[in-house]
């Protein structure tokens, strides 16, 4: 696996992850107004995340394979850009 | 985007291929700071980010049939996903002419906007320095702006602070993409897709960390 994929994944795997929970019941005839997610995930949870990520799907770093897999599988190709350290951060 | 997250987990394990590329020193890739993998992660909207994050949705011979940039609720995602499978049955349908499915393509892309839930307008705001820096840099070209006798989307965001004329980013991803019917992924122009807002995304204001000064 892709081990410095990880800080990217931190990135692109968790922002959302918050989800959206959390509507709040109301009597109001209003229509509801959108739900309020927490701000932020905490980092614990969010590093578990982008690890749990990195395992469990492949994650090809050439295009040509990709695509070569994609063909023999008859899937799409989900292909992420994401701006990072190759390190750890992003 | 939540890749981690149902209902797209799922789609990226057993439906989908997926790969990866660093962007560091593209000519569009967003200037944000570091951000450690262990640090918080923050809520934001759908779109934000659009400079240091890009989801293509390719077919498996390399043509582009979606683009996300930024982040995008996992829900949100998953919608898109199904839709990019939808661009993909026009693409390798033998009975269409090119300039069929170019046509077809655009269609799609345009309608979708209308197809999408409330909910997901909602998530879908820009953030409000891109807004500004729309006003600023091209108040009079940008098309993030909702402009008299343009085409006019069904649904609009019901927050307080989103009542003003900017599109939000599910339509603006949209519309550029209808502009790129079935592009090649190697001449596909994402410097130009992904241009909208500050190339420098401050997470400082979002989750609080990191120390880079602007």
């Amino acid at each position: 696996m892709l081990p410095r994929l990880r800080s990217h994944l931190t990135l692109v795997a968790v922002a959302l992850v918050l989800g959206l929970a959390g509507g709040v019941a109301s009597a109001d005839p209003r229509p509801p107004r959108p739900p309020r997610p927490p701000k932020a995930l905490d980092g614990a949870v969010a590093e578990k995340q982008v690890e749990t990520l990195a395992k469990s799907v492949r994650w090809h770093e050439s295009l040509e394979d990709a695509l070569r897999d994609a063909r023999a599988k008859s899937r799409l190709v989900l292909w992420v850009h994401a701006l990072g350290d190759l390190a750890g951060d992003t | 985007m939540s890749l981690s997250h149902d209902p797209v987990l799922p789609l990226l394990r057993t439906k989908l291929v997926c790969g990866f590329r660093d962007i560091a020193g593209e000519t569009y890739a967003g200037r944000s700071g570091l951000h450690a993998s262990a640090n918080p992660a923050a809520r934001t909207t759908n779109g934000a980010g659009p400079h240091n994050l890009q989801v293509f949705l390719l077919a498996p011979d390399g043509t582009v049939l979606h683009c996300l940039p930024g982040y995008w609720d996992p829900q949100d995602l998953a919608f898109e996903i199904a839709f990019a499978e939808q661009l993909w049955g026009v693409w390798r349908d033998s009975s269409l002419t090119r300039a069929q499915k170019d046509e077809r393509f655009r269609a799609l892309h345009v309608a979708h906007v209308d197809a999408h839930p409330q909910e997901m307008v909602d998530r879908s705001p820009m953030q409000s320095f891109d807004k500004k820096y729309e006003t600023k840099k091209r108040p009079e070209t940008s098309d993030c702006i909702l402009r008299e006798g343009s085409r006019q989307p069904r649904l609009r965001p019901r927050g307080k602070r989103q009542q003003d004329e900017f599109k939000t980013t599910d339509q603006i991803a949209h519309e550029r993409m209808a502009a790129r019917p079935f592009v090649p992924y190697a001449k596909f122009d994402t410097a130009r897709f992904v241009d909208y807002g500050r190339p420098l995304y401050d997470k400082r204001k979002l989750d609080g960390c990191g120390d880079h000064k602007h």
